[in-house]
């Protein structure tokens, strides 16, 4: 098509400058083509530059960058090699295109009109200068380029020299390093923070323990020094240092259960329970109490197995040793009762425990769970307590998969503090064969990132799931190894939530969290899927993921977990995973 | 015999205080029970040194939660009680605890909690009830 609208041109000057270019374009190699114009003149004329046509010829062709020329009316002259390769057209098919051809964005309202005026205008504007804007490929795929523009005439005629360099990886390169250093920056204000409330923690704890201990020492001194008046104030201080004493040792229980629950290091051992045991137990351990102060002691759950659960048995006693022994403290008269109801379509058994004491007011009852926080001032004088009780109490909850809650009318209304524990159906009794599953099979909208999820706890799953339907995406479960696997290969989800130690089916091939991590990632299909590691205990796990050279590092989440952590966790591995492929 | 207001939200450091205040040290103590207790006392300008404890779990003063930090701005800026040596005894005993919480209340010592030596607890309030008498003296009271 170029040589048609060349032909057309008559101009002898001009015939003669085309068709020495015209070699170039095609074959250089060949040319002795020249010699057989009928123009004499012309003849000599053209094997005479034909020499320094070559030098130029392979000059231009040896440039890394892509060398374009243009005449005034946007039109493409020339292009070198480099320029063939970067737009993927050969020379023949871009030779008197449009510029506007392979860059459609330039913003040149004249080259697109093929007017002279208008190209002069966006010319004079460019020229001297590297301009970033984006190109087509023939393959129309769109890319980054520099274009520097310098202007030469070629017998009177103005023509641009445009130098183009493909900067697509450079640019990708940029964004890559920028969302590397973001994430860098956020992983170091996720330490900062973890560093600060551990100080926090400790300075906190620090003072717990010197205040007892000062009274400890205090009274003790006093006996010593012989300050007292009588023999029986001797006792009496002697008594006070035991009670700030005994009051320091429930604090150092405290502080130990909590930082081994912050470490991860407080394990469970789940199993079975009926509930009117624990309540048998919990009866001998807090009657005398409540007899002493008359208070009634009431409990209440289903005679057969409805409500039975799926917990450890001496952290689920713990935790109702701690809320009945508050409920009795905080009542002076009345009724403490504890009960057990069964929801089974919710799939937990709640556990109330309700008295007629003091109340405590709207203001700090959302306060209470945290650490060293008590009720009012007065409270912390009459009652005592470490003010960690009910810190470690939700801690405890949240790891067996539950989740609490305190309610009160408001001060002399009484209090209610409700917990939820799995629940124990008949047909999920660990007989693991009939409680392995997975689901859906079918996944509905393919347009939104797809989860898996695998866990084998009803409650959990149904909280993950529910938390991450809420973000748009799309949900499927697993609750064994061999069905995750199964299940990721099918539907090859984008991220994994895994649940780290998992029930396995007896001779089940794999059984662990690792196990799924392992297959999948030596299968080329599944090796890009990313992980949430959700555990209870991530010691093993941190090592493990540390010792090993996985291409990609799982994120970590540790049970309790924050459902916005979650839910950035997965949008992180969803970015990081769109960058590398 | 000096007069000395204490302030301390733990029951049993508070008796504490008082017994080795008032049996060791000879003084007449008073100890404040509550946030206003503390104002009313702290203010009053008949205190010749107040012993402050910092945290004050729920201590709430004009509504609004206060600590021994706050109480001390409220003594110090009041005309009658501004020169009223106050003496911090706190379980705050971590690093730069003493320097961040003096320079923060205007406190005029500092003494960490457990206090295990009772003589120099008692030497150093000494210390600052001089300086408190000589003042009070030229001041004509």
């Amino acid at each position: 098509m170029s040589s048609e609208d060349q032909d057309k041109q008559g101009d002898d000057r001009e015939q003669d400058t085309r068709s020495a270019l015209e070699y170039t374009n095609t074959q250089y190699e060949a040319v002795d083509e020249g010699s057989e114009k009928d123009n004499n003149q012309l003849k000599e004329s053209v094997m005479e530059s034909s020499v320094s046509e070559i030098v130029f010829r392979r000059f231009i062709d040896t440039a890394v960058d892509a060398i374009i020329l243009i005449t005034d009316d946007s039109k493409i002259l020339l292009l070198n090699h480099a320029a063939e390769n970067i737009f993927g057209y050969s020379a023949e098919e871009l030779t008197g295109e449009r510029i506007t051809t392979i860059m459609p964005y330039l913003k040149c309202e004249g080259c697109k009109k093929g007017s002279r005026e208008g190209f002069e205008n966006w010319a004079n504007n460019t020229l001297g200068r590297t301009e970033q804007i984006t190109a087509l490929k023939k393959s129309s795929e769109e890319f980054t380029i520099e274009l520097s523009l310098s202007d030469m005439s070629i017998e009177d005629e103005r023509t641009l020299v445009a130098v183009i360099r493909d900067v697509t990886e450079k640019e990708e390169l940029k964004t890559k390093l920028e969302q590397k250093t973001r994430q860098i920056e956020l992983a170091n204000a996720e330490l900062e923070e973890a560093n600060t409330l551990k100080s926090e923690f400790l300075a906190n704890a620090s003072h717990e323990l010197r205040t007892p201990l000062n009274s400890m020492i205090g009274f003790l001194r006093l006996v010593t020094d012989g300050l007292c008046e009588t023999k029986k104030e001797e006792l009496e201080f002697i008594g006070n240092s035991l009670d700030s004493s005994e009051h320091l040792l429930s604090l150092i229980n405290d502080l130990l259960d909590i930082s081994k629950i912050e470490a991860g290091k407080m394990t469970l051992d789940i199993e079975k329970i009926d509930p009117n045991k624990v309540f048998d137990d919990l009866y001998i351990l807090t009657h005398i109490q409540a007899q002493e102060k008359g208070l009634k002691l009431e409990f209440e759950s289903p005679e057969d197995d409805s409500a039975f659960v799926r917990a450890d048995y001496n952290k689920l006693k713990q935790i109702l040793l701690n809320l009945v022994g508050n409920s009795i403290k905080f009542t002076e008269k009345g009724i403490v009762k504890i009960s057990a109801e069964p929801h089974p379509d919710k799939g937990f058994v709640e556990f109330i425990v309700r008295d007629t004491g003091i109340g405590i007011s709207s203001k700090i009852i959302g306060r209470l769970f945290n650490k060293f926080v008590q009720g009012d001032g007065s409270m912390t004088r009459k009652y005592g307590g470490t003010g960690l009780g009910l810190t470690i109490t939700k801690s405890l909850v949240e790891l067996m998969g539950g989740f609490i809650k305190m309610e009160s009318e408001g001060p002399d209304k009484g209090t209610a503090v409700i917990f939820t524990v799995p629940i124990c159906i008949a047909s999920d009794v660990p007989t693991i064969e009939e409680f392995s599953n997975a689901g859906p099979i079918a996944v509905e909208d393919s347009s939104k990132p797809l989860i898996l999820i695998v866990e084998d706890d009803p409650v959990i799953r149904s909280i993950i799931e529910e938390i991450l339907g809420r973000q748009e995406f799309n949900t499927i479960w697993a609750a064994t190894a061999d069905d995750a696997v199964a299940l990721a290969r099918k539907h090859h989800p984008a991220v994994i939530t895994l649940d780290f130690g998992l029930l396995a089916r007896e001779h089940a091939v794999l059984s662990t969290g690792w196990d799924i991590i392992e297959v999948l990632r030596k299968d080329e299909k599944t090796k890009d899927i990313r992980y949430v590691i959700i555990s209870g205990y991530d010691g093993p796990i941190k090592e493990k993921i540390f010792n090993d050279d996985l291409e990609f590092k799982p994120e970590l989440l540790q049970k309790p977990f924050d459902g916005e952590v979650l839910v950035e966790k997965v949008n992180n591995l969803l970015l990081s995973n769109a960058q590398t492929t | 015999m000096a007069k000395i207001l204490v302030v301390e939200d733990d029951i049993m450091n508070a008796k504490l205080f008082d017994l080795i205040l008032s049996r060791k040290g000879k003084h007449d103590v008073v100890v404040a029970k509550d946030a206003d207790e503390a104002v009313k006392y702290g203010t009053s300008g008949e205190m010749h040194l107040i012993v402050m404890d910092i945290s004050l779990q729920n201590w709430t003063y004009e509504g609004k939660e206060v600590d021994g930090v706050d109480l001390i701005k409220i003594i110090k800026s009041n005309k009658q009680s501004a020169h009223t040596p106050v003496m911090l005894v706190t379980a705050h005993a971590m690093k730069d605890d003493k320097e961040n919480l003096l320079n923060a209340s205007g406190a005029d010592g500092y003494f960490s909690k457990p206090i295990s030596d009772h003589v120099a607890f008692l030497a150093k309030i000494q210390e600052l009830l001089a300086t408190s008498l000589t003042e009070m003296k030229q001041d004509g009271m």
